[in-house]
């Protein structure tokens, strides 16, 4: 397995947002859903090192990285994208897929400062990648753009394609259809699915159900920050504690 | 056997590289660096005496400054209110070492510059760590001790009355005189630009602008973010010693004036108005408040007030600064508009 949660736990306050949650995370995609406040989110800043957790273990690969923070945690190709945007808006569309392939750059301050030949051919290489990429997932229209001038599903797709940019092994994705009209989710689902063929996990929180029954191998539901269900979209459809966490918000 | 010469032959074709590097960038139309150069070359024609040329200097030297500080400040989106400490460092470490121990300039200023960055680097961890109104505080607190340690320490600074600094010296030649100063300011000034420019095109600087947007998603993409802002702040700190340095062999005698809240002010000023995120911006900024006060000479006591007027009224109706404004109105820059919404965790 990939990630391992072992009795995780995070409070704020009294609030008990993750509560002793314990979790492994494999290959394929994998969503996590929830009613509004069942620690989703929570459970994303945790396993992607921005909230140090209350109590419990993360491993990655087997190896504790409880202790680390998110730069390494990014490094070691834990990739995401955020629930409310977190896009470089002074930025262009190019350059914010660029700098999410930062991982796999070396960011002397020396070389930079004297524009080493290596410094700017490793910037002309980024930048062909970063182009090339934001084409395969569907933003070629934006690659000259800047941020701050693209419609809001578009931006959703740049965070994907500024996290895919880090060549990520898991690729943790908070609510990548939200806002988005029929047609740009149904876009949204093609993407995951390809983004998993490739070899890449995909840990998914999404409210929007038909996307989430329809490309998971595997549903987990936290209600209260507790693991309530877990199994194929199928058995967690039938889940008796699901229908119950869900009645009356939504048929699952 | 011949790895010293390898190594010979290689340093000296990196430093041939790097000429042909900065000629590369000078020829492949960086026009703003070459309006700075050709301009440089042309203003002493008309610089009709020493009172211009060491307006000029001035100028100069406050724009290399504020070319460092841009890197914090507009670049990474920091604040620092104490970097006319700083430039103090530089400018008593220069006339320390050279009228007290002797010691050649070179030396002295490299000293002073070695000073400032080790204070930088001290203060960078536990500083960085704050922002916004916090980070301002502790900047402003450094600037703060800084100026009261020159000042208390009377037997080594000379204390509140300044202390004369000794000519430059390098190996036995003598450097006097300002127009010859005005040479090594504008070599400082142009090479401090290319550095800018360099690093604000690599991923470094771009990885700087983005952790000023979204410090968050910066540190998920993988980026050091605190090793990064450390690095910039020990870097515009050394910057502005080496200006310093300069400054204070010039002149040729320095008060307690230059490591004070009020310099520390100025800078910032500067790269406010002219632009923050502007590499030519700081510049201008630089020009701008410099020049300003000498049409005000007779009014000295309004000096602050005028600083603080400036920079609140650009707040207000430039956010963004001269330069940035004006090339989004010409179009030469691209148009970045909206300010993001700062978060914090999201
Ligand atoms: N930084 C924080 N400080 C205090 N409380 C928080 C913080 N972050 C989350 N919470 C609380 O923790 C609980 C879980 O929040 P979280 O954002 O993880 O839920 P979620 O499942 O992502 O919800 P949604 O579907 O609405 O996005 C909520 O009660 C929330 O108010
Ligand atoms: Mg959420």
């Amino acid at each position: 397995m990939i990630l391992a949660a072992d009795n995780l736990s995070k409070a704020f306050g009294g609030v008990h947002a993750v509560a002793s949650l314990t979790l492994d995370v494999d290959h394929g995609i994998t969503a996590v859903i929830g009613p509004n406040g069942a620690g989703k989110t929570t459970f994303f800043n945790l396993l992607s090192g921005l909230y140090a957790p209350t109590a419990g273990t993360i491993r990655h690969q087997g190896q504790d990285i409880t202790a680390l923070g998110p730069v390494e945690r990014a490094r070691r190709g834990i990739q995401r994208t955020f629930q409310n945007l977190q896009i470089f808006f002074r930025m262009s569309a190019l350059e914010n897929v660029m700098v999410g392939a930062s991982r796999r750059l070396d960011l002397g301050l020396l070389p930079s400062l004297l524009s080493l030949p290596r410094v700017r051919r490793e910037s002309a290489e980024s930048r062909e990648r970063a182009a090339a990429l934001m084409i395969e997932v569907g933003l070629g229209d934006y690659i000259n753009s800047d941020a701050d001038s693209m419609p809001y599903g578009a931006l959703k797709r740049l965070e994907i394609a500024r996290a895919l940019a880090g060549q990520p092994e898991i690729l943790m994705l908070d609510e990548p259809a939200a806002g988005l009209n029929p047609r740009e989710t149904a876009e949204i689902e093609t993407l995951i699915q390809r983004i998993a063929a490739g070899g890449t996990a995909v840990l998914l929180v999404e409210h929007d159900m038909k996307l989430v029954m329809s490309v998971s191998a595997r549903v987990v539901v936290l209600d209260y920050g507790k693991l309530i269900a877990d199994g194929t979209p199928d058995q967690v459809r039938r889940d008796p504690a699901v229908v119950r966490a869900y009645l009356g918000l939504e048929a699952v | 056997m011949n790895i010293g010469r390898h190594l010979a032959g290689r340093s000296a074709a990196g430093g041939r590289t790097a000429g042909r590097r900065f000629a590369a960038a000078v020829a492949s139309g960086d026009a703003g660096l070459v309006a700075l150069i050709i301009g440089a070359a042309l203003l002493p024609l008309v610089l009709a005496n020493g009172y211009y040329y060491d307006i000029v200097m001035r100028i100069g030297l406050s724009a290399v400054v504020a070319i460092g500080l841009n890197l914090f400040i507009g670049y990474a989106g920091q604040i620092s209110l104490g970097h006319a400490g700083f430039f103090a460092i530089g400018a008593y470490a220069s006339a320390i070492l050279t009228s007290r121990y002797h010691l050649p300039g070179i030396v002295a200023l490299a000293i002073g510059a070695a000073a400032a960055g080790l204070v930088a680097f001290i203060v960078a961890r536990p500083i960085l760590r704050l922002s916004g109104h916090y980070l301002a505080m502790a900047t402003l607190g450094l600037g703060i001790i800084i100026s009261i340690v020159i000042n208390r320490e009377v037997a080594i600074t000379g204390g509140p009355d300044g202390i004369a600094v000794p000519a430059f010296r390098l190996f036995g030649w003598r450097l006097h005189g300002l127009q010859n100063w005005y040479w090594i300011v504008a070599a400082l000034l142009v090479v401090t630009v290319w550095l800018s420019l360099n690093l604000m095109r690599s991923a470094f600087g771009r990885g700087l602008r983005a952790l000023a947007d979204s410090e968050t998603a910066a540190a998920t993409a993988g980026l050091d973010t605190a090793g990064m802002k450390a690095r910039i702040f020990v870097l515009s700190a050394v910057i502005a010693a080496v200006a310093g340095s300069v400054f204070a062999h010039a002149e040729g005698f320095i008060t307690p004036d230059e490591a004070g809240f009020l310099r520390s002010v100025e800078f910032v000023t500067m790269v406010v108005v002219g632009g923050q995120a502007s590499t030519f911006g700081a510049v201008l900024g630089a020009a701008i408040l410099t020049l300003l006060p000498q049409f005000l000479a007779g009014f000295q006591q309004w000096h602050d007030f005028l600083f603080g007027i400036i920079l609140v009224s650009t707040m207000i109706f430039l956010p963004r600064g001269l330069v940035p404004t004006l090339g989004l109105r010409l179009g030469w820059l691209r148009a970045a508009t909206a300010l993001p919404e700062r978060g914090g965790v999201p």
